[in-house]
C-alpha cells in the first residue's frame, strides 16, 4: 500500500486533483469491514463479480441525484443562498451546490434538468446564451470527469435550445447530455439535438413513455445512462463478468441453473452489505444537508446489479459459426440467459430499496481494462450487423435494464446532410422498445466511447505522456486500446 | 399486377427527406454516360431483375415502415413500368405512406399526372438545359423533361430539381438559369457533384468538377434567389 501511495504521489501524469482523488481511495481501501463470504472473495479475486473501484469502506451512496428544482425554490440555508431571483443567481447558485454533492468520483454525476431549472430566469435571449454558455464552459473545466450529466426535454424550451446551441460551438466533452424523448418532443427540436449530437456526440435520447411507464416521472437520467430517481440516486453499482462466469463450464445447463444462481447470491449479498454499510455505519442520511434541506429523499435509492459480456456469454454456448446479434438462436439464448437472471435478481429483496426492493438490473458500459468483454448487451464492436437486425436485437434487450442501457451509432456525413433520418429510426426504434441511443459523427473530435465522452486528441495527448484535465480520458484511452472504439461500424446511406 | 424490381434498399438517407425505403425498378429509356447503376438499364427484364407483386411490396414497406419517413421509387427510369408504379403507389398511399418518385423527367404528362394522384412529389433530374447537350450526355433528347418540370411544378408536386455537375458536359449554370426564369425559385435544387466510381467506359472523356466549382454554382443559384440549394 505504501508503495501504491507512493506511485501515486510522483505519477507525472496525473493532475494535482487526481491525485487527492487516488490518495482519498488508497485510504479507504486500506480497510476491510464488509462482510465477504470465502465464496465473494474467490468471485471477486477471479474479476466475475467487480466492484467498479467503489472502495472498501464506501461513505456515500455511489450516485447522487439532488432535487435541484426544490433548491431553485427554497435555496439552501447550510449553504446560506436565497433562492435565485434571476439568470446569474441561478447559475450562481447551481455551480455551488455542485461543488457540495458528493458521488463515486467526487464529482456530480447529476447537474439537473438545466432547460427547466434555467427557463424561469431567461429574459433576455442573447444575454442568456452568454451566461449559459460561460456556465457550460465552468463545468467542463471545473467537473473534470464525464460522467456528470445534464437532463433536457421532453418538451421544447428557450434554455434547451440555448444549450444545445452552446455546445455546439463549446465542443467539449463535459457534461453529459440526455435529451428525454417523447411524442411531445417537436420534431424541429429534436433535430436540432441530432445536429448538435453529429458535432459533439451529445445529447443522447431516452425513451421518456418507457422511463416514465417504469420508474415514475421523477426519474432522471445520472452519469452514462443510469435512470435514477430525482431526489435520490443509488447505493451502490457492482457488476457481473457474465462472460468470466461463462468460461467456468462448456455446459450451458449447468451455467444457468448452477453457476449463475449461486454468483447472484453472492452479488447480492454484496450488494446488500455495501448498502447496509452506507445506510447504518456512515448513517449518510443522517448526517448530509442534502437530506436535511429535502434535496434528498433517503427513500429513493436504488441498488444497481451491473452486467457485462452478455454476447460473449451466449457465443461461448453456441456452435462455431452463430454468433449473438447475427443468429436467431443465439439471440434466443441471450434472452433466456436475461429471463433467468432477472428472476433470480428479483428473488431477493432489501427494504430500503428503490422503487421496490429488488435490485435493479443495468448494462454496464464496462472499464477500461476490459479486454474481449462487451458492455452490457451490446453486439461487439467490428460485428455490427445491418441497421434493422441491429435495432431489432437492442429492441429486445432493452426492457431488462430499467436503470440503465443504451446502444450507440456512428454515422458519416450522408447522414449528418439529414437529421430527419436519425429521427426517424428514433421514433420506430422508440416505438419497439429501444430505451437508449446515442450518436456521433464519425469525423467529430468528442466522441462517445461506451457511455461517456471523451476528445480524440485528448486520448492522443495522453498517449504521449501528456497530462489532461479530465480523468475520463484515461478510461477512454484504456478503451480504445483494448475495446476497439474506434473500429465502430459507421453507417451510412 | 407484376413489376420488374432490380433491387430495394430498405433504409437511405440520400432519397428524399427522412429515412426511406427505396425501390430500385428495372429498365431506363436513358443511356447516360455517366449512369453510376448501369445494370439498371436494359430493359431485358427477366434477365435483369426480379418480379414482384403488389402486395409484396406493400408487405416489404410494412416491414421496415415505424422507421421511415416513406418510400421513394427510383430506377432506371421507374415511369418506365407505369401500371405496377400507378398500383403500388395507390396501395401505398391507402396505408398513408409518403410517397417520392424519382424520375428522369421523360414521362407523358399523362403518365406523372395519373401517378400524382397518389405520390407527394417527384424529383426530377435535369441533366442539361441544351437539347443537344442533353442528347450527347443522356442519348435522348430533354423537351419532355423541360415541359414536365413545369406542370410538375404547377400541380405543386415538384419536389426537387437535381443536376448532375460535369464541367464541359452538362450546362449546369444554363438550367439553373432557365429555373429562375420559369419562377421556380421556391423548388430545392441538388447540385450533385460527378464521381466518377461504378461508371463505364463511356465515361471516359468526363471529368469531376472541383469542389471550389461546386461552390462557384451553388453561389449563383443563391444569387439567383433560389431558396434552398445542396450540394452533395
Amino acid at each position: 500500500m505504501k508503495n501504491e501511495i507512493l506511485k501515486t504521489i510522483v505519477d507525472p501524469v496525473l493532475t494535482y486533483e487526481m491525485k487527492v482523488n487516488t490518495l482519498a481511495k488508497h485510504a479507504e481501501n486500506c480497510l476491510d469491514v464488509l462482510p465477504q463470504t470465502e465464496a465473494l472473495k474467490a468471485y471477486r479475486e477471479a474479476g466475475i463479480i467487480c466492484d467498479l473501484f467503489e472502495g472498501n469502506a464506501p461513505y456515500r451512496p455511489r450516485y447522487i441525484l439532488p432535487d435541484y428544482a426544490r433548491f431553485m425554490a427554497e435555496g439552501s440555508a447550510f449553504l446560506n443562498l436565497k433562492p435565485a431571483e434571476d439568470l446569474e443567481d441561478a447559475l450562481n447558485n447551481l455551480m455551488i451546490l455542485y461543488r457540495h454533492v458528493p458521488s463515486i468520483t467526487t464529482f456530480p454525476v447529476f447537474i439537473g434538468e438545466l432547460d427547466k431549472l434555467l427557463e424561469p430566469y431567461i429574459e433576455d435571449e442573447a444575454t442568456a446564451y452568454r451566461a449559459i454558455k460561460r456556465f457550460l464552459k465552468y463545468i467542463d473545466r471545473t467537473i473534470t470527469d464525464s460522467f456528470c450529466h445534464a437532463n433536457i426535454g421532453p418538451e421544447a424550451t428557450v434554455a434547451g435550445r440555448l444549450i444545445l446551441k452552446a455546445e455546439r460551438e463549446l465542443q467539449d466533452s463535459i457534461p453529459n447530455i440526455t435529451l428525454k424523448y417523447s411524442a411531445e418532443t417537436p420534431d424541429d427540436f429534436a433535430m436540432d439535438a441530432i445536429e448538435t449530437s453529429f458535432i459533439t456526440a451529445k445529447p443522447s435520447f431516452a425513451n421518456h413513455m418507457m422511463f416514465t411507464e417504469e420508474l415514475g416521472d421523477r426519474y432522471a437520467i445520472a452519469s452514462c445512462y443510469n435512470g435514477l430517481s430525482k431526489g435520490g440516486g443509488a447505493f451502490t453499482l457492482t457488476r457481473l463478468v457474465l462472460s468470466r462466469l461463462a468460461e467456468k463450464t462448456e455446459d450451458y445447463q449447468h451455467f444457468l441453473k448452477v453457476l449463475l444462481p449461486d454468483v447472484v447470491k453472492e452479488m447480492i449479498g454484496y450488494i446488500h452489505a455495501r448498502v447496509d454499510f452506507i445506510d447504518r455505519e456512515v448513517a449518510f442520511f443522517d448526517h448530509s444537508f442534502l437530506v436535511e434541506e429535502g434535496l434528498l429523499d433517503r427513500n429513493r435509492f436504488a441498488a444497481m446489479f451491473g452486467l457485462v459480456g452478455l454476447a460473449e456469454t451466449v457465443n461461448h454456448f453456441q456452435p462455431s459459426g452463430c454468433r449473438y446479434g447475427h443468429d436467431a438462436m443465439a439471440n434466443q439464448m441471450g434472452v433466456e440467459i436475461m429471463d433467468h437472471l432477472e428472476a433470480l435478481v428479483k428473488s431477493y429483496t432489501h427494504d430500503r430499496l428503490w422503487p421496490d426492493g429488488h435490485c435493479m438490473l443495468h448494462a454496464q458500459v464496462g472499464i477500461d481494462t476490459d479486454f474481449g468483454i462487451s458492455p452490457g448487451v451490446r453486439i461487439p464492436i467490428g460485428e455490427e450487423p445491418d441497421l434493422y437486425s441491429h435495432l431489432s436485437q437492442i429492441e429486445q434487450f432493452h426492457k431488462y435494464f430499467p436503470s440503465g442501457v443504451g446502444d450507440i451509432f456512428a454515422f458519416d456525413e450522408t447522414v449528418e446532410r439529414n437529421p430527419q433520418y436519425v429521427l426517424d429510426i428514433i421514433k420506430g426504434a422508440f416505438k419497439r422498445g429501444m430505451r437508449y441511443v446515442s450518436f456521433y459523427g464519425a469525423d467529430a473530435d468528442v466522441i462517445r466511447i461506451t457511455g461517456y465522452l471523451v476528445k480524440k486528441s485528448e486520448i492522443e495527448k495522453l498517449s504521449k505522456g501528456e497530462q489532461v484535465l479530465r480523468d475520463t480520458v484515461v478510461l477512454g484511452k484504456g478503451a480504445v486500446d483494448n475495446g476497439r472504439v474506434l473500429e465502430r461500424k459507421v453507417t451510412g446511406l | 399486377m407484376i413489376g420488374y424490381v432490380r433491387n430495394i434498399i430498405t433504409h437511405s438517407a440520400v432519397d428524399g427527406p427522412g429515412n426511406r425505403l427505396v425501390i430500385f425498378l428495372q429498365g431506363c429509356n436513358f443511356n447516360c454516360r455517366y449512369c453510376h447503376n448501369p445494370e439498371t438499364i436494359p430493359r431485358d427484364w427477366e434477365n435483369s431483375s426480379f418480379q414482384m407483386a403488389v402486395s409484396d411490396l406493400v408487405d416489404e414497406v410494412g416491414k421496415y415502415i415505424d422507421y421511415l419517413s416513406g418510400v421513394t421509387f427510383s430506377g432506371g427510369e421507374c415511369t418506365l413500368q407505369s401500371a405496377f408504379l400507378l398500383a403500388c403507389c395507390r396501395a401505398l398511399k391507402e396505408r398513408g405512406i409518403h410517397i417520392l418518385i424519382d424520375s428522369n423527367g421523360s414521362a407523358s404528362k399523362e403518365t406523372l399526372l395519373s401517378l400524382a394522384a397518389y405520390a407527394d412529389g417527384f424529383m426530377i433530374d435535369l441533366k442539361a438545359f441544351s437539347g443537344h447537350l442533353h442528347k450527347v450526355l443522356t442519348d435522348a433528347g430533354n423537351a419532355h423533361v423541360l415541359a414536365n418540370i413545369l406542370v410538375l411544378a404547377q400541380y405543386g408536386k415538384l419536389h426537387e430539381v437535381r443536376m448532375v455537375v460535369v464541367p464541359d458536359f452538362a450546362d449546369t449554370r444554363e438550367s439553373i438559369t432557365w429555373l429562375a426564369d420559369q419562377h421556380l425559385l421556391h423548388i430545392p435544387i441538388k447540385l450533385i457533384k460527378y464521381r466518377a466510381h461504378g461508371v463505364t467506359d463511356r465515361a471516359k472523356a468526363l471529368v469531376p468538377p472541383t469542389d471550389d466549382e461546386m461552390q462557384v454554382l451553388k453561389a449563383y443559384a443563391e444569387k439567383m434567389g433560389f431558396h434552398k440549394v445542396t450540394v452533395v
